[in-house]
């Protein structure tokens, strides 16, 4: 995608209107530059891609008189040596390669560091643009015991210069006129910088006030409490994600049922209808049920971010991800996996060190996203009581990161050998999190996961709907025509009727090719104990995990059944408990359950967090290994878990 | 990745100043401080809590280095420790009013000085 698909006032197409001047927002990492944006152009931000990547930077477009102020969000940068891809963008974007050089560069500038910000300044000023500065953080300045003289600071520095409140957005509005009286004018000069930095010296090292910052910090930072707050958060976090989300969920569960109803109505039995209703509206369905919980944990993610929290947990946490072959900043990636490995996979570019980047995102798949918690939830409700389901599920969620870590270890020790992303990194003052920032931080993870599940998800759904529909057999419909048809009306007659339709649709399954594929495959997995529905259930999830509930659902002639994570359709766990074999066998006990839910645990089955592996790694090779490693693991972890059980005696035959 | 040894001791071949990375000096211009003859070298590494140091030089030429010294680990400045995570790594400074988290082998790429005069920024 290219900038100009984002709009009508692109330098391209600027011929339509009289005047659009580019303004780029530079600053260091926490400068206060998104919310800025948010302030200088109102509510019409969106987030962009950079031409020729996945970056994602956001713009926004304000009109004054005649001109129109175009306003780009860059990626925090440090200096203009990068070392991210984040960096690397910027900097490209500052040079003009790849696209238009911006006319304005916008230095974002914090009071409360001046110092080292000016370090930056004095590279922006090598670009051949007009620089305007922003300072920002005034107040924080002020109250950390290092007021700033600002009309020194600009005497000093030759610049134009505005003071805007990043938080309230006092300021913004003459920050606009300043930044569009600048466009055209000559490129900055090197000012005299060391007439700055003795306006800006911070104060002494040991004389400057003890804040707000340091008296959290002695608490959050603490050898014990630290610890002991980190894993506090986390688990508020994602009791409040699960809680929160689910209103929504039933919501998007009941809208689903709502239009399928309707489309049935509307269309007459068949192909047709089934395609629709079954295949499309059931697979954008199952994409769109995972939005409230992604939306959730990245809000959440994004308000500990905004807090300067972030930072504090990559701190703690920075020694024990090293220890596995991680790196501090490892963190956040693998927690938004949580939710959906594919913002996980996007959030890994803050990594500068391309092997730990890559450790990371081969193994945020292992993290239990939102698509697995149905299967969880239906198989421990059958074979499980309670209290043991309760263990279980924290014992699976906990599967994901052990297992990563020891993938994490084993690849940084062989192909992913050598080389560490430095920390070295700021730790930003607490602050209260923009709640519009994080707005835009949910938004763009939304859009990437619709974009890349959206398109890739919805066409695996409807292939998995075609292998599972055809062939039709004419024989069975007739058959259960005539034996619908001859119900007798009368009490119990609907009932009577839709078992039998729902017994049909099994039937047919059956016979499909999509079953005759799980009965062909079915060997492989019968040391892990599964048979043949249960394979034709793991494999429909390949593609995407989400379809196995259903698939089960239709193999034990149930009909419709929604994958409801609260209420588990009593139907299907009562029929899974109670399916038997041909010759009368149960199928499944808890064993075949652990290693069934051992296997979704740790196996890949998203074809959405394929495609974002290959967009991100540019190569087929990481998300063919990401699939091998992973599919095999699940099969070697749930073959030996039955076969254990069943040398304990736990097995079906035993 | 291996788990780090420990820093070394006394990083302090004073020629190692020689080697440090080309940049552009403190915007004042002030010179690395002089560490005096004979006197040793310390790490940023071997920092004690509290106690603000001077930076000397930071060793080697290379990412590491320029990103150290695009943090502000430029000579003359006066860094500080404030505390470290359990385990004594990372380690969290305090230097140009601000804060930088840095794992114990980078800080150990930072040699350091006695902070002269601990109620002024050196170079004033």
């Amino acid at each position: 995608m290219t900038a100009n698909s984002v709009g009508q006032s692109d330098p391209a197409s600027a011929t339509a209107r009289p005047h659009s001047v580019t303004v780029a927002l530079v600053g260091r990492p926490n400068a206060g530059k998104t919310s800025l944006l948010m302030h200088l152009t109102g509510t019409q931000q969106r987030p962009v891609n950079f031409p020729g990547t996945s970056v994602e930077r956001a713009e926004g477009r304000v009109r004054m008189g005649s001109a129109t102020l175009r306003v780009v969000d860059l990626p925090g940068v440090v200096s203009l040596q990068a070392q991210s891809r984040d960096e690397r963008v910027t900097v490209d974007y500052l040079r003009g390669d790849g696209e238009a050089q911006p006319d304005v560069l916008c230095a974002v500038l914090d009071a409360g560091k001046l110092v080292i910000e000016l370090r930056l300044l004095q590279q922006l000023r090598q670009l051949g643009r007009p620089v305007v500065v922003a300072l920002t953080k005034l107040d924080v300045a002020a109250r950390a015991g290092m007021p700033v003289d600002t009309d020194a600071l600009q005497r000093a520095l030759g610049l134009p210069l505005c003071v805007v409140d990043g938080f309230r957005g006092k300021g913004a509005e003459e920050l606009r006129t300043v930044l569009l009286a600048t466009a055209g004018a000559a490129a900055a000069a090197v000012g005299d910088d060391a007439a700055a930095a003795r306006v800006a010296r911070a104060a002494p090292v040991d004389g400057a006030r003890r804040t707000w910052t340091d008296r959290i910090d002695a608490v959050l930072l603490h050898k014990a409490l630290g610890p002991l707050a980190l894993g506090l958060v986390m688990l508020a976090m994602f009791q409040l994600v699960f809680a929160a989300a689910e209103p929504f969920v039933a919501l998007v569960e009941d809208g689903q049922s709502l239009v399928a109803d309707a489309l049935r109505g509307l269309l007459p039995d068949g192909a047709l209808q089934s395609f629709v209703v079954d295949g499309l509206v059931h697979g954008l369905g199952s994409v769109l049920v995972f939005v409230p919980q992604i939306a959730l944990l990245i809000g959440l993610v994004a308000v500990l971010e905004g807090s300067g929290y972030m930072a504090r947990a990559v701190f703690l946490l920075d020694r024990l991800l090293r220890k596995v072959g991680l790196t501090g900043r490892s963190f956040v990636p693998l927690t938004s996996s949580f939710a959906c490995a594919i913002p996980g996979i996007l959030a890994s570019r803050i990594i500068t060190d391309e092997r730990d980047r890559l450790a990371t995102i081969v193994t945020a798949p292992l993290m239990s996203c939102s698509a697995r918690l149905p299967v969880y939830v239906v198989l421990l409700a059958a074979f499980f009581e309670p209290w043991a389901a309760g263990l279980l599920l924290f014992g699976l969620y906990l599967l994901g990161p052990v297992t990563a870590a020891g993938v994490a270890l084993l690849l940084r020790k062989s192909v992913l050998r050598g080389g560490r992303s430095p920390l070295a990194m700021e730790m930003p003052v607490y602050q209260r999190p923009s709640l519009r920032v994080v707005w835009l931080q949910v938004w763009s993870a939304v859009r990437q996961f619709l974009v890349t599940a959206g398109t890739v998800i919805l066409v695996a759904t409807v292939v998995v709907w075609a292998l599972g529909y055809f062939p039709r057999s004419a024989e069975v419909t007739a058959r259960y025509d005539a034996a619908v048809a001859a119900v007798a009306d009368g009490e119990g007659a609907e009932a009577q009727r839709d078992q039998l339709r729902a017994r049909e649709r099994a039937e047919l399954l059956e016979q499909s090719w999509l079953a005759t594929l799980g009965k062909a495959v079915q060997p492989v997995f019968a040391p892990a104990g599964f048979d043949w529905r249960h394979t034709v259930g793991v494999l429909a999830a390949f593609p995407a995990r989400e379809l196995v509930v259903p698939t089960l659902a239709t193999l034990h002639s149930l009909g419709d059944v929604e994958a409801d994570p609260e209420a588990p359709d009593p139907g299907l766990t009562a029929a899974l408990r109670n399916a038997t074999d041909a010759r009368g066998r149960p199928t499944m006990n808890g064993l075949v359950a652990l290693a069934m839910m051992a296997f979704f645990a740790l196996c890949s089955q998203c074809a959405g967090t394929l495609a974002a592996i290959r967009r991100e790694t540019h190569s087929w090779r990481w998300p063919l290994f990401t699939f091998g490693y992973m599919t095999v693991l699940a099969w070697a972890v749930a073959v030996g878990i039955y076969q254990i059980g069943s040398l304990l005696g736990y097995g079906l035959s035993g | 990745m291996t788990a780090h040894p420990e820093p070394p001791r006394a990083a302090a071949d004073p020629t190692a100043a020689g080697d440090r990375v080309a940049h552009p000096r403190d915007p004042e211009g002030a010179a690395a401080p002089d560490a005096g003859v004979g006197a040793p070298l310390v790490t940023l590494a071997q920092s004690r809590i509290g106690i603000p140091v001077q930076v000397h030089a930071v060793t080697g030429d290379d990412d590491l280095a320029r990103r150290l010294d695009d943090q502000g680990l430029w000579p003359g400045a006066a860094v500080e420790l404030i505390t470290t995570a359990l385990g004594g790594d990372p380690l969290l400074f305090r230097l140009h009013g601000y804060r930088l988290a840095l794992r114990r082998d980078e800080a150990a790429r930072v040699t350091t000085v006695p902070l002269a005069d601990p109620g002024r920024e050196p170079g004033a």
